[in-house]
């Protein structure tokens, strides 16, 4: 069947990244949207941003300092909560992206914008969530007394290959979600999966020394792995990443976000036929 | 720019343009069943359906077309290809300007949102930035006469006034071409009125518009020049005047 429909003009040009910019006041609504919807008609609003991640991460930290204490690693309850905190990040993407599409049939079919805001939106506000968490972990820090240093502002380039990451699994998701609606389901058993294949309970360390070469390997190629060691190297330990384990995190990173977005661009025209 | 062309191009044109739709009757709920239609010679075959077909229509600037039919004839279709929220299977659609993109009054409102944050977020998804919001927003609000209700959530709204507030957003966003949905379907006798005078407003801004509607008195007063769909064709095409007459004369009185 000939596809000859390169001419149709809608108001998205094509190129994602100026898509954002030309509509960010449309994606600035979208994420306040996000939080007002959520926090609506909640006594306490806002404040269940922080509220929370300090009751999630905070049990956390009183089981293992207390209940089920380790002496092997030192500050076990930070140890954990920096593999926790990139995992919820993930998760906490991952799972509104890939239905975020679908959810969206009325403004796909009935108004013309670049689809690529819809996405980007539940990404942008999960992000705004994750510097409250990242907040609670401060004050955790502060609590067991952690040394500051400069090492600590590897956080910053770690969150942004995750964010590469979950923006490119995001896009590949959500657009399968639209064959398959069985992919959101799907996804929560892939995330639990997921949790125990992630170094968050355990650290890189042990997974090298028990795992062959070749499954170590394989073992790295999820990012989160990489991301999550070099956290725990810079506020821990103060040590630079560790080229070993970052190294396949960044490459990951990018390659997915590059599929997800040539997936993403070369099917949002027909998506809307199959809402 | 060219001297030496007369006429202006077409601001909308329909080149032999076709939809077709698969009707699935059951998704594929296995993969297997997928990669079995993907590999195998041969196609199951699914019901195919064409929404519109062999469709050539040029609408100038300024023009003002009513697209008339019963249900299911393909207006819709051709509203959503205008606006390119779907891409022909056939053929070409090519639209120069601006759309007022917006298919269906008060699409995308959320309940939850007051008309005010409600306004923000539809006018911005449509294009807008916020200095243009900004500069509408008092116009908006006060087109749809609704400066009472403007902070209650729109869950509260009657459809009346989901529809005028709908109808004031998609408006006052300045586009060359709007496109026009059964808007008069709700809505009092007076607020039609207003509608109407507004979408002549338009007209005479010399603003293209496509408008839909099942009412042939309103399509009569808007549009100069009528397309009668029926099953996705085009059965007759003319003067207003002309194709009500004989498109109501089939209809039982």
């Amino acid at each position: 069947m000939a596809q000859d429909n390169a001419t149709v003009k809608t108001h998205a040009t094509g190129n994602m990244l100026v898509d954002i910019w030309r509509y960010r006041y449309a994606l600035h609504n979208m994420i306040l949207k996000d939080f007002k919807v959520r926090y609506r008609n909640m006594s306490l609003g806002i404040a269940w941003s922080v509220l929370n991640p300090l009751i999630m991460l905070g049990v956390l930290v009183v089981v293992f300092s207390y209940i089920h204490t380790n002496r092997v690693v030192e500050n076990f309850p930070i140890f954990l909560l920096l593999g926790m905190i990139p995992f919820n990040f993930y998760s906490l993407c991952i799972a509104p992206t890939t239905g975020c599409i679908v959810e969206n049939t009325t403004l796909m079919k009935k108004i013309i914008f670049p689809r690529i805001i819809l996405p980007v939106s539940v990404v942008c506000s999960q992000t705004i969530q994750l510097l409250f968490q990242l907040l609670v972990l401060g004050i955790f820090l502060a609590i067991f007394k952690v040394p500051l240093s400069w090492y600590w502002l590897w956080l910053i380039p770690v969150f942004m290959i995750e964010l590469l990451f979950i923006f490119g699994m995001g896009l590949i998701l959500a657009t399968i979600n639209v064959y398959f609606r069985d992919v959101q389901y799907l996804v929560h058993s892939i995330l639990t999966v997921m949790f125990w294949f992630t170094p968050i309970f355990y650290s890189v360390t042990i997974v090298k020394k028990s795992l062959s070469p070749l499954l170590y390997w394989i073992y790295l190629l999820n990012p989160l792995t990489g991301c999550i060691d070099t956290l725990r190297r810079a506020i821990l330990d103060h040590l630079p990443p560790n080229p070993e384990t970052i190294g396949p995190a960044i490459i990951m990173a990018i390659g997915t976000a590059i599929t997800g977005a040539l997936v993403f661009s070369s099917k949002s025209r027909e998506l809307t036929d199959k809402l | 720019m060219n001297s030496t062309t007369h006429t202006e191009p077409p601001i909308i044109r329909f080149r032999s343009v076709g939809k077709r739709y698969i009707l699935q009757k059951q998704r594929p709920f296995l993969l297997h069943e997928t990669f079995h239609r993907l590999f195998s010679r041969r196609q199951r075959r699914d019901d195919e359906f064409w929404a519109v077909r062999d469709i050539d229509i040029t609408i100038a600037r300024g023009e003002s077309l009513g697209l008339v039919g019963g249900n299911g004839a393909g207006k819709s279709t051709m509203m959503s290809l205008t606006a390119g929220t779907i891409s022909p299977t056939l053929g070409q659609v090519t639209v120069t300007g601006r759309i007022s993109g917006l298919l269906e009054l008060g699409a995308g409102f959320h309940p939850d949102l007051t008309g005010r944050e409600n306004i923000y977020l539809n006018a911005s998804l449509l294009g807008l930035c916020r200095e243009e919001v900004e500069a509408q927003y008092k116009s908006i609000v006060d087109f749809s006469e609704l400066h009472n209700f403007i902070d209650v959530p729109i869950r509260n709204y009657s459809s009346g006034m989901h529809v005028r507030l709908g109808f004031a957003v998609a408006t006052h966003i300045d586009p060359d071409i709007l496109l026009m949905d059964e808007v008069l379907a709700v809505g009092d006798q007076n607020f039609q009125q207003k509608c109407i005078t507004r979408i002549l407003k338009f007209r005479d801004d010399g603003k293209t518009i496509l408008f839909v509607s099942h009412n042939a008195d309103a399509v009569k007063r808007l549009c100069q020049r009528v397309i009668w769909l029926e099953k996705g064709r085009i059965k007759m095409q003319g003067p207003a005047e002309e194709v009500l007459a004989a498109y109501t004369s089939g209809m039982p009185k």
